[in-house]
């Protein structure tokens, strides 16, 4: 080796401290190339995933443009529907208008008829009850008053020591009623 | 000018069939009932004399006398001004029995400033030769402090003047009481309205110690020929005390006629609540309480009347189905 010029030696010597260098060099480039390589995978995947979504969106779009579409079509049924119930309406409206009318005048015809015989009925009803008591109360009619009378003059004397307390004013006036009461006894007992 | 008014609560007691309610009968100028027919509960009249400056009002309460009709009830014998207490000249003994008993004593308890007289009614039936045991069958009694005064409703005799002497002493009470200087001499006034003098009134009162047959006899009888008086076919018939107005039948009573005197009398004392119930609007204010206090009980008494009345009739409609 001592014939080998220095020169060469030298390199021989770069050389050999660069092998490391070289190795390292060769293992950063297959890291690189890895990683060159995943970031194609992921690139690629990538792609994969934005047509995915492109295509779901698509598939939204169509989606929705088909429900649009359907709810436009339920909307226009629905309206068509209505359209024609608000038409059916009025016709049946119209033509009811009439049988209201003619129920109406009906009506009106069964009030009278009713409030006719009602009063017919209530005289007729009137008439037997005021029979019946008549024959009850035939040849009783004073006892009944002296009953009532009783019965109303206990209330005027329970009522009379109330007087006492009262104001002059309202004692004048609780006895004005008083008065007042015994009075018309006094007309039907003396009629 | 202001009138006062002056009220005097007279009630007339006695036992059945002595002719309480015909002495007020005539006095009101009703006709002598010409049958018997029983008060039932109370009946109340009204006999009104005027003064220049007053106005006395006589409420006299006629009581039927049949102990089935609770004459002795408390509220008969309550706030008396007078009572007459009657007995039969004809019947003495068991007429003044029945005072002595029971009407005396209700009025002691009830009443004891009440100014009472002893009336003998029929005079007109008092046979001269009678009079001697007329006398002694009262003085038998001894009911003694009380005026006795003979009348006869029939004749009419002393009836009047029997309620003027009424009056008369309870205005000189009024006198004497010294309460209301307004009152005084009102006693003259009312003899003076009454065309009557104090001798005439005394001369109605008979000393029963010390007259003398004679004299008593002469003392009713001429009045009583004045009258010409016609006896009816009912006034033989013997009176009876009714026990019990479901038997009624059994009396020679008219029971429709009962019934038409209970609903007389009903509106009778009608009337007489209306008129309370005026006079008490009228009322001064200091009297005001008393007034309404005293109006309260002869209300009440009356409540009580009403349904006594009312429960008769029902009686009576009973006693009517039964047959």
């Amino acid at each position: 080796m001592k014939n080998v010029p220095k020169a060469l030696q030298n390199l021989a010597d770069q050389y050999e401290k660069t092998i490391p260098k070289i190795d390292s060099f060769k293992s950063n480039t297959k890291a690189i190339q890895n990683l060159i390589d995943q970031v194609s995978n992921l690139e690629r995947e990538m792609n994969f995933v934005k047509q995915e979504m492109t295509s779901i969106k698509n598939d939204i779009l169509s989606s929705q443009e088909r429900n649009e579409q359907t709810i436009r079509t339920q909307e226009e049924i629905i309206m068509d529907m209505i359209n024609k119930f608000n038409e059916e309406l009025l016709q049946h409206k119209s033509s009811m208008k009439e049988d209201i009318q003619n129920l109406k005048t009906q009506q009106d015809v069964l009030k009278i008829s009713y409030t006719i015989n009602e009063k017919t009925f209530m005289d007729k009803v009137n008439s037997s009850i005021s029979t019946i008591i008549k024959k009850q109360v035939e040849g009783k009619e004073n006892e009944i008053l002296m009953k009532i009378w009783i019965s109303e003059f206990k209330d005027i004397i329970s009522d009379f020591e109330k007087l006492k307390k009262l104001k002059p004013k309202e004692f004048s006036v609780r006895l004005n009623e008083i008065s007042d009461t015994i009075d018309i006894f006094k007309q039907k007992i003396m009629s | 000018m202001l009138v006062s008014e002056i009220n005097i609560k007279l009630t007339i007691l006695g036992q059945w069939g002595v002719g309480k309610t015909s002495i007020v009968s005539t006095l009101v100028g009703k006709d002598f009932p010409a049958m018997y027919i029983p008060t039932i509960g109370s009946n109340i009249a009204r006999k009104e004399y005027n003064l220049t400056n007053n106005h006395i009002r006589l409420n006299i309460w006629d009581i039927g006398g049949q102990r089935s009709f609770n004459p002795l009830n408390p509220v008969f014998f309550s706030n008396l001004d007078s009572a007459l207490l009657l007995f039969d000249l004809n019947n003495p003994k068991e007429t003044l029995q029945e005072i002595k008993d029971t009407y005396l004593k209700n009025l002691a308890k009830f009443s004891p400033e009440c100014i009472i007289y002893l009336i003998g009614n029929k005079s007109d039936l008092v046979k001269p030769e009678d009079s001697e045991i007329l006398l002694n069958n009262i003085r038998k009694y001894q009911i003694q402090g009380f005026p006795i005064i003979f009348v006869s409703a029939k004749t009419q005799d002393n009836i009047t003047e029997l309620f003027t002497l009424v009056v008369y002493d309870f205005l000189k009470k009024l006198e004497n009481s010294g309460n209301e200087t307004q009152f005084q001499g009102i006693s003259k006034n009312f003899l003076t309205s009454a065309a009557k003098s104090e001798d005439q009134l005394d001369d109605l009162i008979i000393n029963i110690n010390e007259i003398d047959p004679n004299t008593l006899h002469k003392k009713i009888t001429p009045k009583i020929t004045k009258k010409n008086i016609m006896l009816t076919k009912n006034e033989v018939i013997p009176l009876k005390e009714i026990k019990d107005l479901k038997k009624i039948r059994e009396f020679n009573i008219d029971k429709n006629k009962i019934k038409e005197n209970i609903f007389s009398a009903f509106k009778n004392n009608l009337v007489v609540i209306s008129e309370l119930i005026s006079e008490l609007k009228k009322s001064p204010i200091n009297a005001l309480i008393d007034n309404i206090d005293t109006s309260l009980n002869d209300l009440s008494n009356l409540n009580k009347d009403f349904e006594l009345k009312l429960d008769s009739i029902l009686e009576l409609e009973k006693s009517d189905k039964n047959n």
